[in-house]
């Protein structure tokens, strides 16, 4: 007996159909442009400048907490003498983040950095790492502002108000101060409404729409424009400005001297009112280029 | 035969299946990039989430929408370098654009403390595909195989095909050790007494060697078959079938034919077409006693009778 296999020729038209099909289908998969989907990284937290000591591998960084000035600062840094001859690579690295901050100075990374005293005493600093304050900026008031009358420092006026504070804990005009005033005054947060905001500008603009009755900040020039100064009731005069620090794990006084030159040339570079009164700790430096309004404060 | 219109509708079908296949691989390709580009935002904003300023009910702290918003400008910028058919809408409730459709993806980043919103638009709508030159050739091709190399279809997929054996043809076997006459293998053995077997079994033996075998009731039996006759008898004493006295083959032979015949029908009523060549014929007619009458049995092929005990 043998077995003869007739194929049926339609099934077989079909197959081919079929995969004929497929085959298009891929070739349609393959059509698409590909694209690369991966996204780079888009959150820039640091600028670096390469000095003249181009075999030096030594990097000189530096912690501020306000981006807008950090071009400037590292301009200035990169052209200043010690630096170039100390060091290879200055690198700034900005962050309004309190864990970053407390990072960055907490465990001495940073060579130079921009922040409020209250921080590095947190750290003990000073005897940790060495950091000195080289400079600081000047002292400033904290004020409440209210937008139709002059606010007054009671618990009767105070309470049941919409309060507008800073998101920050060390923050001192924008929300130790204020918190300290109201915990004087035996006010609960929960007898207030309290709107909390990222920024001092953020601040004024919710006064401005009416959102709240009271903010907590600092008074500049170009608020007279949006607010009466009638309106205002200092809470402290004597803030203490941010201060520079560095980190002196030796006397290298030279590189000292070269910043506070530099951090002086900064403060005419930058247009703002709080950074041009920039008060220099006395060293023994020979700082007769300076103009004579810069004032510098016993160590 | 084939019509040219059922051809052309064949080919612009097969055109049709081939294009929208094409076209359903562009679209899946398509929604896949869609949800990798989709998968990879998640990813960018997860990792960066740390970074950003969003607002967080435990503790308490407040949004920046301005750099929330520069921060998706970003990343809507990079994903317009990157061409994505996806863009971010809002995040965490900060929007950054107006959505331009109705209907916006929305996903959910679940951090330790809280949840992260995220929604996203489909920029474009898919685009309308492109037409693929190949389809129009695979269609041609299709068509010109089923008009040329297809053949109508046949019912049955396998045939099972019996070769008949080739069978020898069937013999006569006369089978001395039981007296018997037998034809192929499907009949039963026919006994016969002494006479007519021996007679028979003479018979066809004699006509099988003989030339022209010429036996006619005028004529005596030749001696030959006589003798044969007379042989086979012996053989059966031999048998041991019978002690009897030799019978006279020449007598009583029209007796003898008929019992030969009667048994002989009895051995081919299953093979009629085969009886005649091992038959002696009969008398036709009138004057069938005449002279011309012949009883020898027409076979002479050796191969088609057999003799067993012989």
């Amino acid at each position: 007996m043998q077995l003869i296999t007739v194929t049926l020729n339609k099934s077989s038209l079909v197959i081919i159909l079929i995969i004929l099909a497929s085959i298009n289908w891929y070739l349609g998969t393959l059509s698409v442009e590909k694209k690369i989907i991966e996204m780079p990284n888009l959150i820039t937290e640091s600028m670096t400048c390469l000095t003249h000591s181009a075999t030096n591998q030594q990097k000189f960084t530096v912690f501020i907490t306000d981006q807008p000035m950090a071009a400037t600062i590292l301009e200035t840094l990169c052209r200043t003498t010690s630096i170039n001859r100390q060091y290879g690579i200055v690198e700034i690295r900005w962050s309004h983040s309190e864990q970053e901050i407390s990072q960055y100075v907490g465990k001495g990374l940073a060579d130079l950095a921009l922040v409020k005293d209250n921080v590095m005493q947190a750290f003990a600093t000073q005897t940790t790492h060495g950091y000195k304050v080289i400079a600081q900026y000047k002292d400033y008031a904290a004020y409440f502002f209210s937008l139709k009358e002059k606010p007054q420092l009671t618990k009767q006026y105070l309470w049941g108000k919409k309060l507008g504070l800073l998101d920050y804990p060390s923050s001192r005009s924008g929300h130790i101060v204020p918190r300290s005033l109201l915990n004087e005054l035996g006010i609960d947060e929960s007898n207030m409404q309290i709107t909390y905001v990222k920024s001092h500008d953020a601040l004024r603009d919710l006064l401005a729409a009416g959102k709240v009755d009271l903010i907590s900040t600092f008074w500049q020039e170009q608020d007279v424009e949006r607010f009466s100064n009638n309106y205002i009731t200092p809470l402290e005069t004597r803030v203490s400005g941010s201060k520079w620090y560095l980190k002196m794990a030796t006397e290298n006084t030279d590189l000292l001297c070269d910043l506070q030159a530099a951090l002086h040339q900064l403060s005419t570079e930058l247009h703002s009112q709080y950074y041009s009164q920039l008060n220099l700790t006395q060293f023994n430096c020979d700082l007769n280029g300076l103009p004579t309004e810069v004032i510098l404060d016993e160590k | 035969m084939k019509s040219n219109l059922g051809q052309l509708a064949i080919f612009i079908c097969t055109w049709l299946l081939f294009q929208f296949a094409f076209s359903l691989g562009q679209s899946y390709q398509n929604n896949l990039d869609k949800e990798r580009f989709i998968a990879s935002i998640e990813k960018r904003i997860a990792l960066d989430i740390p970074k950003l300023t969003l607002a967080n009910k435990q503790f308490k702290t407040a949004a920046d929408p301005l750099s929330v918003k520069a921060y998706l400008q970003d990343v809507n910028l990079s994903l317009a370098d990157l061409k994505s058919p996806i863009q971010v809408v809002s995040l965490q409730g900060i929007q950054l654009t107006q959505a331009s459709t109705p209907q916006l993806i929305v996903r959910t980043l679940r951090t330790v403390d809280q949840e992260i919103n995220l929604e996203l638009q489909v920029l474009e709508t898919d685009k309308l595909t492109t037409l693929n030159w190949l389809a129009p050739i695979l269609a041609l091709i299709i068509t010109f195989i089923n008009y040329y190399l297809v053949k109508p279809e046949v019912a049955i997929a396998t045939v099972e095909v019996k070769h008949e054996p080739q069978l020898a043809p069937a013999q006569l076997q006369i089978n001395l050790k039981n007296k018997s006459i037998n034809f192929g293998q499907d009949n039963e053995e026919v006994l016969l007494p002494n006479k007519p077997f021996c007679f028979y079994a003479a018979l066809v033996d004699y006509c099988m060697h003989t030339e022209l075998p010429n036996l006619k009731h005028n004529n005596d039996v030749p001696d030959e078959l006589l003798q044969m006759a007379n042989k086979y008898f012996y053989r059966l004493i031999e048998l041991g079938h019978t002690k009897r006295k030799r019978p006279d083959f020449g007598a009583n032979l029209d007796k003898t034919l008929s019992e030969i015949r009667t048994a002989l029908d009895e051995v081919f009523k299953n093979n009629i077409e085969h009886k005649e060549a091992f038959y002696p014929p009969k008398a036709q007619g009138e004057g069938s006693r005449s002279k011309m009458h012949n009883y020898a049995i027409f076979n002479r092929d050796v191969h088609r009778v057999e003799f067993i005990g012989k």
